[in-house]
Formats: structure tokens, sequence, C-alpha cells
């Protein structure tokens, strides 16, 4: 199982759920529309640095280990798939129905260029997953889906102890001589399967018990009350200026011709850059990693942000 | 508590309908622009993500536009608890997801709705656990389809538990719900899109899908008609009839099974009859 959030005194987990979302979505969209190398690694590198400003790195190793994997599987499967391109590194045979197997140079560094924007896709979104309360977006997303984000918050909650109820059962079952843990692997499917019908029929008994609950409490009626979730401070301001920023040089580099030429040959990866873009994509993450780290250090700069 | 669509907050429905073709129009202008090749948009990736989250945006608010009550919103909830705990328990063996199977279940028994909202609430909720992504979106579109098919499987059957039919959608769902996640991969990392190559991201996935699908098949043959039958009883137990003994009486006692007129209650109809469509028709 992946790490999950935890509350940290950084000024990440300190922002609105919104202004945090909108600083993931400007990241990934930035990573999945430019297809320029340059554009990649700044952004790549910009993520893991605000990975690391939220404390966040060392939780998120295991979803990084898995993105990098991913990213390695894409470098492999595109040079496979694809043989345009002038550089042929490998002549492979002819395969029938499928064509000639050569792998050149132009598809594997696609493919590679393709599974860094992966990997840096998954970066932003470990940001939002470890850095994001979902106790916090949940009760955001109440006010525009009122049913769907409260069926959402209950299984939230019923997860834990749907689990320690499995646990209570799998000992009653073992300590009456039932095969759970011995046996072939049939056996034990079979001993399992009370099990998970009981832990199901408990789980249906609670929802029973909960929209009791949710009755009783006036559930549909006009007016509900709902927890309060955090002002919209400066800081959030400042992190959806920054997330602005990140969109307008996506817009900006897009307009110029937000994709580069990988076949037949490579192309100049400065050659096709929007300076003024790229510039604003660099100011936009590096003032807003300054503040992040200027935030934790100076306390007069904190109470005013 | 009823159900259905007849209530007098035509206001905040008005505002849903809105919204919802607002969203339709938002999907039609980024495929257009997406056609057109007009920058930003000429970036399916971006595109196809928009849509998945467009589409996701208006099913749920179909589901808020529903007068569910809070059994319904209950059931979703437990269901999806138990998906998600199933896939995560599961998430040591590759392709092998129960929660298909459940949402296959669930709609058969509850109907489309909530058989996606079921299905998309286990993969939002698992995936908080196994690594939320850009497949996020797509994944709860994918088992949500599973729970709309579900629903589509008892109308076909006519109601009747049928666990061969569960235990065919529920393998079937297996190999669509990896060409569905395929399509995601597929638009947003491999060059050029054409089907030669969709079919080749196809074939890397194939051993994923076919342990998909033999799982699904699995948990279908051994666990479809006990769940079902239980999620059946739990249906049952919450829907609350009223017979009119005779004419002019004002007394009314409540009466156990069946579904007809005066019904009222969480699952007062059929759970075939409640797809997509409006309930008060199916009921008429």
């Amino acid at each position: 199982m992946l790490p999950v959030y935890r509350e940290k005194d950084t000024l990440v987990h300190g922002l609105h759920p919104l202004a945090a979302l909108a600083l993931v979505a400007s990241v990934a969209a930035a990573a999945l529309v430019l297809e320029n190398p340059l554009y990649t690694a700044v952004v790549c590198v910009g993520a893991l640095a605000l990975l690391a400003r939220a404390e966040a790195l060392a939780d998120g190793k295991a979803i990084l280990r898995a993105a990098a994997v991913m990213g390695l599987l894409v470098a492999f499967i595109n040079p496979l798939v694809n043989n345009a391109g002038e550089h042929v590194l490998v002549y492979g045979p002819s395969i029938p129905l499928w064509g000639k197997l050569d792998i050149t140079a132009e598809a594997l560094l696609y493919g590679l260029a393709a599974g860094a924007r992966l990997f840096t896709v998954v970066a932003a979104f470990c940001l939002f997953a470890l850095a994001v309360n979902p106790d916090d977006l949940l009760e955001l997303m109440s006010r525009l889906s009122f049913r769907s984000s409260l069926a959402a918050a209950l299984a939230v909650r019923l997860y834990p102890s749907m689990v320690v109820e499995a646990v209570e059962m799998r000992d009653a079952q073992l300590a009456r001589g039932d095969p759970l843990s011995g046996g072939g692997r049939l056996n034990r499917a079979k001993a399992y399967l009370p099990l998970l019908l009981s832990l199901f029929q408990g789980a249906l008994d609670r929802a029973a018990s909960i929209a009791e609950s949710m009755s009783a409490r006036g559930f549909g009626s006009r007016g509900r009350t709902r927890r309060k979730v955090g002002i919209f401070r400066p800081r959030d301001i400042l992190a959806a200026l920054v997330s602005s920023g990140i969109a307008a040089a996506v817009v900006l580099q897009s307009l110029r011709g937000g994709g580069y030429d990988f076949f037949p040959v490579l192309a100049d990866p400065l050659a096709e850059t929007d300076l003024p873009a790229l510039g604003l994509l660099c100011f936009s993450l590096v003032s807003f990693l300054f503040v992040c780290g200027s935030w934790k250090k100076w306390h007069w700069w904190r109470s005013r942000i | 508590m009823t159900r259905g669509r007849k209530s007098g907050r035509s206001g905040k429905r008005g505002t849903l309908r809105c919204l919802r073709y607002a969203l339709l129009i938002l999907a039609a202008a980024a495929v257009l622009l997406g056609v057109k090749e007009v920058p930003p948009f000429d970036a399916w990736s971006l595109v196809s993500l928009l849509l998945a989250g467009i589409l996701l945006a208006v099913l749920f608010i179909r589901f808020e536009e529903g007068e569910y009550g809070s059994r319904e919103v209950a059931v979703v909830g437990a269901m999806a608890a138990a998906g998600a705990a199933g896939r995560v328990l599961f998430a040591a063996i590759p392709g092998v997801q129960p929660a298909t199977f459940i949402a296959v279940v669930a709609g058969y028994v509850f109907g489309a709705e909530m058989g996606f909202m079921t299905g998309a609430l286990i993969a939002l909720l698992s995936n908080l656990f196994l690594g939320q992504g850009p497949w996020t979106p797509w994944q709860m579109l994918a088992w949500g389809g599973a729970g709309a098919a579900g629903a589509i499987t008892a109308w076909l059957g006519g109601g009747k538990a049928r666990v061969w039919a569960v235990a065919t959608v529920a393998a079937i769902w297996g190999f669509v719900f990896g060409w569905f996640m395929n399509l995601w991969f597929w638009l947003s990392f491999v060059y050029p899109l054409t089907l030669k190559t969709y079919l080749a991201a196809c074939a890397a996935s194939l051993w994923f899908d076919i342990f998909h699908a033999a799982g699904n098949l699995l948990f279908a043959a051994v666990l479809a008609r006990p769940v079902i039958e239980m999620l059946s009883r739990f249906r049952a137990r919450f829907s609350i009839t009223f017979e009119v003994e005779e004419a002019g009486s004002d007394d009314m006692k409540p009466a156990g099974g069946g579904t007809g007129e005066g019904e009222t209650g969480m699952f007062g109809c059929d759970p075939v009859d409640v797809a997509w469509g409006d309930a008060d028709s199916a009921r008429a």
C-alpha cells in the first residue's frame, strides 16, 4: 500500500484545496501538453522540487519508483511500435501483418521523453495525494456535488472499520479451527468465502444504521450546515498566480507550436522554444519554491501570508 | 422518502440541468478545437483528460438530480468501501480486480445510476491508497461503466438473478476495462496515433486483461449468487409498500415485498427500471 496524506507544517499543506488543485493541474497540464524535452526537464525538476518543499519526497518514493517503471515501459514500447526516424539503431526482422521492426534513435528518444512526461505527471499527482487533505477536498466537492461527495466521505470512513472488522472475524474463524492459514489455496479460498460475505453483510448493516442516523438528523432537508474549509489566504492567491503563470506559459508555447518534432530527425529543442514562455514557466516555479522556503524560515513573512 | 425525479426543488434542478448542458457544450467545443488543432487543444492527452473529467461531472450531476435519500447514499458508500477494500487487498495480484465484480453486482441489483456511482467511487477511493493520477478519471469511467453494464444485464434478464449472465458481463468487462485504460495511455504517450499502435498497446496489456477477466469470472462464479441475494434482501428491507384496505378508508398498512402503485421507499422500483431514464415513467 502506498503512503497517504499526513499533516505537515509546510506551505503546500497549508494551501486551500482549490489553490492546491490549481497548482497540481497546471503542472500536470504543462507536462502533458509540452512535448519539447527542455520543457519536460524544467517541469519535472519543478514537480520534484515542489515535492521536496512539501516534505513529501521521502513519503512519495514508492509512487515515484512505480512511475519510473511505468516511464521505462513507455520508453520500451514506443520504439517497438514506431519505426519512423532516419537514424536506425537496430535493423529488426520483418514480422507478418506488422512490418519491419527497426528501432530508430528518434523513436527511442520520443519514448524516453514520453516516459519522462508520464513520470512528471505522476509526480504532480503524488504531491496532490500527499499534501492535500482528502477531507478538505471532499468538503470542497460537497459544495458542487452533495450526495456523491457524501457517499465518498462515508466510504472513506467505512474503509478502516471494515478492515478492523475483517481482522476480528478472521481471528474468530481461526479460533474455531477454520483452515484460514493452512491447507491448499482452494481450501483457504473456500474458508475465506463466508468471511467475505460476512464482511459484506456487516458493511450493509452499518450502511443501514448510518442511513437511519442521517435521516434522524434531517438529511436532505433545506439549509444544511457544513464544516467550514479554510478561508482563501494570501498564500492561496500566490499559488493561484503561479498556476496562472504556468498555464499562460503552456498557452504561449502552444500558440508557437507546443509540439516538438522528433521525426524524421530531432529538431533543435532551443530553436523550438518560445523563450518568454520558458522564462515565465521558470519564474513561476522558482518564485513559488522561494515562497515555500521563505515561509518556513521567516516568521514575519509566514504571519503575513 | 421517495425517489424519482419529481420534486419541488425545480430551481436547483434547473441549475444542475443547465450546468450539465454547459459541460456537454464545453466537451463538444474541446473536441472541435482538438480536431481543428487549435493550440493547446491539439494535445490529445489534455483533450482526452478534459473529456473524461467532463463526462464524469455530467454523470455525477445526473446522480445529484435524482432524489436519492440517505439510504441510497449510505449503500453506495458501503459498496464503494467494500470494493476499494477488495481492490487494495488484491493489489498484489496484477490484474485481479474484485472491484469490477462489485460494481457489476451493484448495478445489477440497484440500477445503473447507483451502479455507476459505486464503480466510480471504488476507483476514486482505492486510488487514495494505491495512488491517484491522471488515470483516475478513466478508471472511474471504466468501473462506473461496469456498474451500468450490470444494470443492463439485469434489464436483459428480466430482473432475475442469473449467475452466468453476471459472470459473462464481469469477464467481458475485464477486457473492456483494459482496452479503455489503454486508450488513455495510447493518446498520451504513444506516437503515431494509429490503429496499429493502439493494438500494440492492447497486446502489451493482454496478460493483465486476461488475469482481470479470469478473476472477475471466478469472483462472479463463486460470489455472485450469495451477494446478489444479500443485496436484494437489503433492498427489500428498505422497500415499504402501502396498501389501501378499502375505498374511502384512511387506514394504510405496510406490506412486504413486491413493487406496485403507492409504493415508496429507497428501492421502490425494480432495479432494472431505475436505469438512466425517468424512474417515474418506469413505475407507470
